[in-house]
């Protein structure tokens, strides 16, 4: 049983691995590690969505056809394209900090796929619709029965690769979570060591591992850390893209956005975030709608099957809805001032709370002061900050005025969701100010 | 002056990053408690540690063990667990709703009793699993 769990999660790992060959002049080794998974996963589970649509039952045989039908083309493209399959592995040599961190870290992804392991499903959430939509779908071999859970509108990624998890004997349903956590890591650390060095980015990587909320995720059957995954590496890249204008980064983002929306149904907003991001700084130009217009196309590629599905099924996305129920409410001159100040009072509240947050905000707001000097350098990083800022409070807000639910149940509800979304950038934001100081060093030396 | 500044900084982002670190410890010291204490808990002792508030888990562990795989049961509609009722108790069927649900809906096979809920006369055995809690099985 653990080595058929071991097997499937090792062959999404491969095909993420393989897929990701189209990125191999760009990307690096850790960071290609840090995304197979989540790509292979997404990509794969997007697959069996859509073969099950076309009466394809979700079995264990029908997922091995499936699998070789995404590998063998891949294998086969970037073979022709002369992309090695394999890194050429090197062990750097390592200071004592860098080791002691290292195995900090480690020891933090060993304790989540622990708590993954051996607790089973416990939490409400995940009761309710991630591994209860699993279950019935492994027990029918179909995707309508999902819809007898709660929440039928939210995508079915996490729980199509927990579906196989069932299938193959349902031992360790939770397990994917911690293979994102450690997805998360090193894609956060294989992107800060670019810019601050390795001892920084090890460090930095252990700050947000060690972040308690991040680490009650990392072990639960949530989507929250999978989104979390999606979104920040679709941010991330988005920036390396307005850095030097490489159309990988900004294909590999738009892909990340584009899985991010097959994982929550959230997605809407971010994509939002991102294309107002990238049109700003991209200042309008006949390009940038060009790159608009790519960006979205990736994002509809990966959206469209779930949200056809949702519209024939007559699935209505009550997030989307809110949204824009909020808008039309505010078009019309209805802002409602208390009810902003009570949100606003609420995040403030809920960011002192060191039991969920650890020091993350306070650090934060250090970062962003050390780092204000320099703000030009940083501008797109800090206006992505600042719009997944106002998404997270005026989603209470669309939410409260739309819904008959009261501000308070809603901000019971989703208080996390700034955590897994806003701290990494924020973290990497916060970071940054170290890239600045040193190329100021540098010139200051030249001249 | 700037000096100062600067190595008062740079003590202050440490101590911020230790303490920050620090918090995780009651994390993983909790996760790392079960396996390494108790690694042979049965799943139904690990369901407790987490639902052991509630009477709800052990209730839906007496249904399951007294209705069977198929069988189609009738709840209230404002029972408090009903979005994760399903994930215990499938494949049984479950309806939510109300006398006139149990008269049109021939197939129901039993209605369970939770906090005043039936609160109309069922004709069935009645099998209790706490003085709040229970199932009626229907005569057919």
């Amino acid at each position: 049983m653990t080595l058929a769990v071991i097997t499937y999660l090792l062959a999404l790992f491969v095909l993420g691995w393989v897929i990701l060959g189209f990125f191999r002049q760009t990307l690096g080794g850790v960071e290609r590690a840090g995304l197979a998974y989540p790509i292979g996963a997404g990509i794969f589970t997007l697959a069996v969505f859509v073969a099950a649509n076309t009466g394809m039952p979700i079995t264990l045989v029908s997922a091995g056809v499936i699998f070789a039908a995404l590998l063998l083309p891949c294998l086969w493209f970037v073979r022709q394209n002369h992309s090695s399959l394999f890194i050429t592995l090197e062990c750097p040599q390592l200071e004592l900090e860098q080791i002691i961190l290292i195995g900090l870290v480690g020891i933090l992804v060993l304790t989540a796929f622990v708590g993954a392991i051996y607790m089973p499903p416990v939490m409400w959430d995940a009761l309710s619709f991630w591994v209860l939509k699993a279950k019935l779908m492994a027990a029918t071999g179909e995707i309508a029965p999902q819809a007898q859970a709660s929440w039928p509108f939210y995508p079915l990624n996490l729980s199509l690769q927990i579906t196989f998890l069932f299938l193959l004997g349902g031992d360790f349903l939770q397990i994917v979570i911690p293979v994102y956590f450690l997805s998360f890591l090193l894609l956060f650390y294989a992107n800060l060591r670019q810019w601050i060095g390795t001892t920084l980015a090890l460090a930095c990587t252990l700050f947000l591992g060690a972040t308690p909320i991040i680490q009650e995720y990392a072990k639960h059957a949530y989507a929250n850390l999978p989104f979390a995954v999606y979104y920040v590496g679709s941010a991330i890249y988005l920036l390396r893209f307005l850095k030097d204008k490489k159309t990988s980064w900004l294909v590999l983002s738009g892909i990340l956005i584009g899985l991010a929306s097959w994982t929550r149904a959230e997605s809407l907003l971010y994509l939002v975030i991102n294309l107002l991001t990238l049109l700003l700084f991209t200042h309008f130009t006949r390009t940038s709608f060009k790159h608009a217009f790519a960006y979205l196309g990736i994002y509809a590629i990966f959206g469209f099957p779930w949200n056809l599905y949702s519209k024939l099924s007559g699935y209505d996305n009550e997030l989307s809805k809110a949204a824009l129920g909020g808008l039309v409410s505010l078009v019309s001159g209805n802002l409602n001032l208390s009810l902003l100040e009570h949100i606003l009072r609420y995040a403030l509240a809920s960011a002192q709370a060191t039991t969920t947050w650890g020091l993350l905000w306070p650090g934060l707001l250090v970062a962003l002061l050390l780092s204000i000097k320099y703000w030009r350098e940083h501008a797109a990083l800090l206006c992505l900050l600042v719009l997944n800022f106002v998404s997270l409070i005026y989603t209470y807000y669309s939410a409260s005025v739309t819904s008959h639910n009261s501000v308070d149940w809603w901000l019971g509800t989703g208080r996390t969701n700034g955590t897994t979304l806003g701290t990494p950038v924020g973290v990497l934001y916060g970071i940054s100010y170290r890239d600045n100081l040193s190329a100021k060093r540098n010139y200051r030396s030249i001249s | 002056m700037s000096r100062f500044i600067h190595s008062a900084a740079v003590v202050g982002i440490t101590l911020l990053f230790l303490v920050h670190v620090t918090m995780a410890v009651p994390v993983v010291q909790s996760t790392w408690e079960g396996p390494l204490l108790e690694p042979n808990r049965t799943y139904e002792q690990k369901m407790r540690l987490v639902w052991g508030w509630s009477p709800h888990f052990d209730f839906m562990q007496f249904v399951q063990a007294n209705t069977p795989d198929h069988s189609v049961l009738l709840f209230d509609p404002n029972y408090r667990y009903a979005t994760i009722t399903l994930y215990f108790l499938y494949p049984r069927k479950i309806v939510y709703g109300n006398e006139e649900t149990l008269r049109k809906r021939p197939e129901i096979d039993y209605v369970v009793i939770s906090e005043g809920f039936p609160s109309f006369s069922v004709s069935g055995e009645r099998i209790m699993f706490d003085d709040k809690h229970g199932l009626y099985r229907i005569y057919k």
